[in-house]
C-alpha cells in the first residue's frame, strides 16, 4: 500500500508516539496514541488537505484502527470525488 | 500468585491479585479485541509475569509504572506487580512526557512497563542513574531504538515483555509476606493547581472497594462489563476489580467514538457500563440499536454531575437498565451512590455512602451539619487511602482524624474538600468543590446549578461554569459551552437562561467554543479551561459593567451579555 507523504505528515502530527512518518499499513493508531480528541483534529486536517467531507458512516473504529485502514478509507473517497474522465 | 496454583485458596483475599481466585477456571475473564483469556489463563499469565518481575530483582514495595493503552498485557502487568509484592502505578495512556516524567521521578520507579510505540517518549524522561532500573517493552521489538542512548538511560536496562511474561512460575518470596495494609498502588490525580499528586492505596482499600461496589451493583459471574474509563483512574481500575471479584468478564476498550462503545455493547452483550458525564453526553446522542442494550442491566455515571436531560435521554435509550449515579474521590477510592429506586424522587442526589463506608457532613469545626446545611463531606472506613506519596503537608491537610471520634487512638478520615448537604432523609447532594464555589454579589453559587440550567435549555451540548475575579461582584460568572447543532449562538442561550435563573446566578459572559478541554480521565478540565481563556481574568474597572470590558476570545464566537 502506497501512502502519500501528505497523508503520512498529517498522521504524524496527530500521533504522539509515532517516531517518524515511515508508517507501515498495520501500525495501530490507538497504540500510537490516537485518542478521541486527537481523532477529531486528525479528521478535520484530512478533510482540509484532501478537499473531502468525511461522512459519519465511514468514521468507524475499523477505519480508524491502523494507518492502512485509514488511508484505504481516505483514498477511496478521493477516488470517488475524481471526475470520471480524469 | 503461586499459592493459588496449588489449589489452596487463601481464606480471604490479601493482595489485589487474589481477586483472580473468584472466577471459574473456564469462565472468560478479560477480552481485548478478538482475544479473550479465561480465569485460569489469566492466573497463569499473572504468575509468570510476577516471576519475571521477581527475576529482574523487583522487591516488595518497589514501584512499577505501567504506561500503556488498555490491552490484555496492561491488566496482566498491574496484577503481576501485585503478585510480586510490588506497587503498581498506572499512568494515564494519554499523559504527555512532562506528566510521565513527574510520575517516574516522584514515585521513584524501579521498573517501567510500556509499549514499543511509547519507548521514545519514556526514554526521554527516565530518571538518570536509577540503580538497577528496568524498562519492559510490550509489542514488536523497537529495532535499533532499543540500545540505550537517551539522556536518562544510564543504569536502565531494556527487556522484552514477551520473554518476561514467559518465565516459569516460581514462589515469589517477598509477596507471601505482604499483608492487606501494605501499599498496592499509587494513582496520580490532578488537582486544580500544581503537579499531580500520588494517592497511595493499600491492598485493603482496593479489595474493600471492589467488594463494596460489586455488591451494590449486583455483579455476578454472568456479567459482562465494558471498561471504557482509563485504568489509571479510580473508577476505571474499579471496572476491572469489580468484575474480577464477581468472577465476571471485563471487555477492554480504548475510547475513540461513541459508535465503538455501541458496537462492543452489541457484540459482547454488555450488562454494565460506567462512564463519566462528558462521555455520557456523547453516548446519549446517537440512537442505540435494541441489540446493543438487550442485556444491559445498569448504567452508571461518576466523576461529576450528570445533567438531568442526559439522564432522562439515557433512561429512554436503555429502558431495561437501572441508572446508578455515583460519587467518588480517589482519596477514598469510591464513596457514595444513589439507589436506582430513588432516581425519580431525587435525581440530583449523589445518594448515600457505599457499603462499609460512612459519610459525615460537618462544619469547619467538625460538628455535624443539620439537614439542608452545607458542610464538608468527610469519608471514613476501609476505603480511606494511606495518604499522598512523598507529600506529608498535603497528606496532613486532607487526611485528618474523624471528627468527634471517641476511640483510644485517632482514626483517620478523608476530608474531601467537597461541599455537600443532606436532605431530611439523609440523602446527599453535591454542591461543589469547596475551591470551585462561585462567590458573587454576596451569594455562594454552585457551578453545577448554572450548568444544569444551561443543559435544561436544550441548547447546549456541554457546559462549564466558573467564577472569575471581579472588582465589583467579588467574582463574576462565566459560562463556556458547546452548542447542540450549528448556527446556535450565545444570545439565544442567554435569553433562555434569563427565564431560568435569578439575576445573580446568570452568567455575565458566555463563550461558545468548538469543544471543552478534558482532563486525561475524560472529565471537564476546569483549570485548563481557565488557562485557555485569559480574557476571563481581565480585571474589571469599577463603574463599568463586567461584560463590557471582556474581550471576545479570538478562537470563539463570544456572546457578550450585559
Amino acid at each position: 500500500m502506497n501512502m502519500p507523504s501528505s497523508f503520512r505528515k498529517i498522521l504524524l502530527a496527530h500521533l504522539p508516539y509515532a517516531a517518524s512518518e515511515e508508517f507501515s499499513p498495520d501500525d495501530d493508531l490507538a497504540a500510537l496514541g490516537l485518542d478521541s480528541i486527537g481523532m477529531m483534529h486528525l479528521l478535520v486536517d484530512l478533510e482540509e488537505a484532501f478537499g473531502l467531507e468525511l461522512p459519519d458512516e465511514v468514521i468507524t473504529e475499523e477505519t480508524l484502527a491502523t494507518a492502512g485502514s485509514l488511508w484505504q478509507m481516505v483514498s477511496g473517497l478521493i477516488a470517488a470525488e475524481l471526475p470520471v474522465d480524469a | 500468585m503461586p499459592e493459588l496454583r496449588h489449589g489452596r485458596l487463601p481464606a480471604m483475599p490479601v493482595r489485589v491479585d487474589h481477586l483472580l481466585s473468584f472466577g471459574a477456571a473456564d469462565a472468560p475473564a478479560v477480552t481485548f479485541r478478538s482475544h479473550t483469556l479465561s480465569y485460569s489463563e489469566l492466573r497463569d499469565r499473572v504468575s509468570r509475569a510476577a516471576s519475571g518481575l521477581h527475576a529482574l530483582g523487583v522487591q516488595r514495595g518497589d514501584r512499577v509504572v505501567v504506561y500503556a493503552e488498555k490491552r490484555i498485557e496492561t491488566v496482566v502487568a498491574l496484577l503481576a506487580t501485585a503478585a510480586a509484592g510490588a506497587v503498581f502505578v498506572p499512568v494515564n495512556p494519554l499523559s504527555r512526557p512532562r506528566q510521565l516524567g513527574h510520575v517516574l521521578a516522584d514515585c521513584g520507579a524501579r521498573v517501567v512497563i510500556t509499549t514499543a510505540e511509547r519507548w521514545a517518549t519514556v526514554r526521554a524522561v527516565l530518571v538518570p542513574d536509577t540503580p538497577a532500573g528496568h524498562v519492559v517493552l510490550i509489542g514488536r521489538p523497537a529495532g535499533p531504538a532499543v540500545p540505550g542512548q537517551g539522556p536518562g538511560e544510564a543504569g536502565w536496562r531494556v527487556h522484552d515483555w514477551a520473554a518476561l511474561a514467559r518465565a516459569a512460575p516460581v514462589l515469589v518470596p517477598g509477596a507471601a509476606a505482604v499483608i492487606d495494609q501494605d501499599v498496592a498502588a499509587i494513582l496520580y490525580t490532578s488537582g486544580s493547581s500544581g503537579q499531580p499528586k500520588g494517592v497511595v492505596l493499600s491492598h485493603r482499600n482496593i479489595l474493600a472497594g471492589a467488594a463494596s461496589v460489586a455488591s451494590y451493583l449486583g455483579h455476578g459471574p454472568d456479567d459482562v462489563l465494558l471498561a471504557v474509563l482509563p485504568l489509571s483512574f479510580d473508577a476505571g481500575l474499579s471496572q476491572v476489580t469489580t468484575a474480577l471479584i464477581a468472577g465476571a468478564h471485563v471487555v477492554l476498550m480504548n475510547y475513540l467514538l461513541p459508535a465503538g462503545v455501541i458496537r462492543l455493547c452489541a457484540s459482547h452483550q454488555i450488562t454494565g457500563l460506567t462512564c463519566v458525564p462528558p462521555l455520557w453526553l456523547q453516548l446519549a446522542g446517537p440512537d442505540w440499536p435494541a441489540g446493543a442494550t438487550r442485556r444491559l442491566r445498569y448504567f452508571a455515571s461518576t466523576g461529576g454531575r450528570m445533567p438531568r436531560v442526559t439522564l432522562d435521554r439515557l433512561r429512554g435509550q436503555f429502558p431495561g437498565a437501572e441508572p446508578f449515579l455515583m460519587y467518588g474521590l480517589t482519596e477514598a477510592f469510591r464513596s457514595a451512590y444513589l439507589n436506582p429506586a430513588e432516581v425519580d424522587r431525587r435525581p440530583d442526589s449523589i445518594g448515600k455512602a457505599i457499603p462499609n463506608a460512612e459519610i459525615l457532613v460537618v462544619r469547619p469545626d467538625g460538628s455535624p451539619c443539620a439537614p439542608g446545611e452545607h458542610g464538608e463531606l468527610v469519608h471514613r472506613g476501609a476505603l480511606v487511602a494511606l495518604g499522598y506519596w512523598n507529600d506529608p503537608a498535603r497528606t496532613a491537610e486532607r487526611f485528618r482524624p474523624v471528627p468527634g471520634s471517641a476511640g483510644p487512638r485517632p482514626e483517620i478520615a478523608v476530608w474531601s474538600g467537597d461541599t455537600v448537604y443532606r436532605d431530611d432523609d439523609g440523602f446527599l447532594y453535591f454542591v461543589g468543590r469547596t475551591d470551585e464555589m462561585i462567590k458573587t454579589s454576596g451569594y455562594r453559587v454552585s457551578p453545577a446549578e448554572i450548568e444544569e440550567a444551561a443543559y435544561a435549555t436544550g441548547l447546549v451540548a456541554e457546559a462549564v461554569a466558573l467564577g472569575v475575579e471581579d472588582a465589583q461582584l467579588g467574582q463574576r460568572i462565566v459560562l463556556a459551552v458547546t452548542m447542540r447543532g450549528p448556527g446556535r449562538g450565545g444570545d439565544e442561550l442567554s435569553r433562555a437562561l434569563a427565564g431560568q435563573l435569578p439575576a445573580y446566578m446568570r452568567p455575565q459572559h458566555i463563550d461558545v467554543l468548538p469543544q471543552l478541554p478534558r482532563s486525561p480521565n475524560g472529565k471537564f478540565d476546569r483549570a485548563g479551561l481557565r488557562r485557555a481563556m485569559p480574557h476571563w481574568s481581565v480585571p474589571t474597572v469599577a463603574g463599568c459593567p463586567a461584560a463590557a470590558t471582556s474581550e471576545p476570545h479570538p478562537a470563539a464566537a463570544a456572546a457578550d451579555l450585559a
